[in-house]
């Protein structure tokens, strides 16, 4: 399948408008929903995301804990990131 | 001995320590997927060099940076990475782990072992890619590395510190050469690496073989990215190879690093830069192919002993196809360097070995570093080499030759016959200097040109036998003195 470079063009600026306005989304990841106060007081610890609005995603591989997604960054937060790091440092003791 | 309670107390201090660190990390996904090189999108505050972790365990570096991607290169297997996949930035440059332990290993340009020896305790990390000390920190070149083959330290003689590129066909003997350097720096303190690029790994099985039968691997590191390696490693190679001889440079050390061959390296480097679609120049090399080898080359150098000292002398070995000099690369590192040993397909089916075109061989700075007794000895030998060769061209023509130009072609002919020499057997420089001193002196002019290799095992055999107080005398002085002249007629007319 051939793409029409003119369309590829169009897409390629539409999808870094849409990069551009997804960088200041805040998404927060949780295994069940979260209460607005709970949300902002976890906000409320870093300077940078301070009363930022924000979205929640339900994603129960977590396990447990947050995961604080913005732009490329990433708090992890999880007990899935906990759990792996452990496995990797008993791995690299061995 | 310490007690249950200390014990006790050390556990209850680690339970009180807060177990979550809260840090930001710098996260990606994959784009594409292409051979050995993968684009990331995200990633949006990472710098050039900066090494990512994917999700599937692999390692890769960033090697080209976008405006919406960047392009990472994978070390090692890039089989698992899927697009989709997460990829996290890990906040620190290319280095890689050092430490006294490293001399007599083989390692992968990361300093994984791959000898099925323990691991490597590290001590240091050092960079990979570098910026070359700068001219403060620098001192000339002035102190010899004898690579124990006649025909070099006496035309083309070689300086710790110094740049030397050993070019030649295939099978003219450039490794051969290199690894001889290699044997002859036993008890010269000198830290020798070996860095095989894209070389199959039968024959690093040789090496790695000979190096151990000369007990020369105690002091050698054999850094080894074979053909079978992913491009990224070949590319790396050279420069961890370098900052592996910038971790011993430091500690005031001599070191000497074999890249063997920068042929294959610049082939994995424009691999790279294809796949990233760069745009190809001459050959379909990138643009940066020259500063690619002058950063890695300028690498080496002489440290001021105000500084802490230390050298790093590179013979970096380059492959020409059919003697073919003028191609892109060779003449570029042929412009880098401090001078080249050519060696040529025709001279080696002569026989002649190390089949060193002396003619076209140079040593830029290597002078100032040789000593003085083979300044004495060396200097008349160019000169009759140089009346040889011409001679040798139109007196093929002539049928009556004067006497004097009879005498020339003799002498020629012998000094040829006696710049040959077995590989694997370097010599000292007390018995390279006899050897060449007695053809200085005409003492083969009399003998067959056939006999001059039987000549010279004699002389060898004399000189080991009786001739030590004269060769220990040459290395103290650093000079041949008329004394020392009548003693070496002595040796040598046992011989005749």
């Amino acid at each position: 399948m051939k793409i029409n470079p003119q369309l590829k063009e169009e897409l390629k600026k539409r999808m870094q408008v849409f990069v551009r306005t997804e960088k200041e989304k805040v998404t927060v990841y949780s295994v069940y929903p979260l209460a607005a106060g709970e949300v902002s007081s976890l906000l409320a610890a870093n300077d940078e995301l301070k009363g930022r609005e924000y979205s929640n995603v339900i994603d129960t591989s977590l396990i447990g804990g947050v995961i604080i997604r913005f732009g490329s960054k990433i708090i992890d937060l999880s007990l899935k990131h906990l759990l792996q790091t452990f496995q990797k440092t008993i791995h690299e003791t061995h | 001995m310490k007690l249950i309670d200390d014990y006790l107390k050390e556990i209850e201090k680690d339970l009180n320590k807060s177990a979550i660190s809260v840090n930001t990390e710098e996260i990606g996904f994959v784009d594409e997927v292409r051979d050995g090189v993968v684009l990331v999108t995200g990633l949006d505050n990472v710098t050039f060099g900066e090494v990512v972790e994917f999700n599937s365990g692999a390692k890769g570096y960033i090697i080209d940076l976008m405006e919406d991607r960047a392009g990472v290169v994978v070390l090692g297997d890039y089989l698992h990475i899927r697009s989709g996949e997460r990829v996290k930035a890990l906040n620190y440059t290319l280095s890689v782990p050092v430490s006294e332990e490293i001399l007599g290993r083989v390692v992968d340009p990361l300093c994984t072992p791959q000898d099925n020896l323990p691991t490597i305790k590290m001590d240091k990390m050092y960079p990979v890619e570098k910026i070359a000390p700068t001219v403060v920190y620098r001192k000339s070149v002035t102190v010899p590395l004898q690579t124990g083959v006649k025909a070099i330290d006496a035309l083309t003689p070689i300086g710790r510190g110094q740049r030397e590129l050993i070019i030649g066909d295939r099978g003219t003997g450039k490794t051969t050469i290199a690894l001889d350097t290699i044997i002859n720096q036993k008890g010269q303190n000198v830290i020798c690496i070996y860095c095989g690029i894209g070389q199959k790994n039968s024959k690093m099985a040789l090496v790695v073989d000979l190096l151990r039968r000369n007990n020369a691997l105690e002091y050698t590191v054999v850094v080894n990215a074979p053909a079978a390696d992913a491009a990224a490693l070949q590319y790396i190679a050279p420069y961890s190879a370098s900052a592996i001889a910038e971790y011993f440079m430091d500690k005031g050390k001599d070191v000497l690093v074999i890249y063997d061959d920068l042929s294959k390296h610049a082939w994995a480097y424009r691999q790279i830069s294809l796949i990233l679609r760069r745009p190809a120049g001459r050959e379909a090399y990138p643009g940066d192919i020259f500063y690619l080898h002058s950063r890695l080359l300028e690498r080496s150098c002489r440290i001021d002993e105000k500084y802490g000292g230390g050298s790093i002398t590179a013979l970096p070995i380059v492959e020409t196809l059919e003697g073919d000099v003028s191609a892109y690369i060779p003449t570029n590192i042929i412009s880098i360097t401090d001078g080249q040993i050519f060696l040529e397909t025709d001279l080696f089916n002569a026989g002649v070995r190390p089949a060193i075109n002396i003619g076209i061989s140079v040593s830029r700075v290597g002078g100032n570093a040789q000593t003085k007794a083979m300044k004495q000895v060396a200097g008349k030998l160019k000169l009759d080499l140089a009346q040889y060769r011409e001679m040798a061209a139109f007196s093929q023509f002539e049928s009556d030759l004067d006497e004097e130009t009879k005498k020339l072609l003799n002498r020629g002919a012998k000094v040829t016959q006696i710049l040959k020499q077995d590989k694997n057997k370097p010599y000292s420089l007390g018995e390279e200097i006899v050897v060449l001193w007695a053809a200085h002196k005409g003492f083969l002019d009399t003998v067959g040109v056939n006999d001059v290799e039987k000549f010279e095992k004699k002389l060898i055999e004399i000189v080991r036998r009786k001739g030590h107080d004269v060769t220990s005398i040459i290395l103290k002085e650093k000079i041949i003195s008329p004394e020392t002249e009548h003693k070496l007629e002595k040796l040598v007319k046992e011989v005749v």
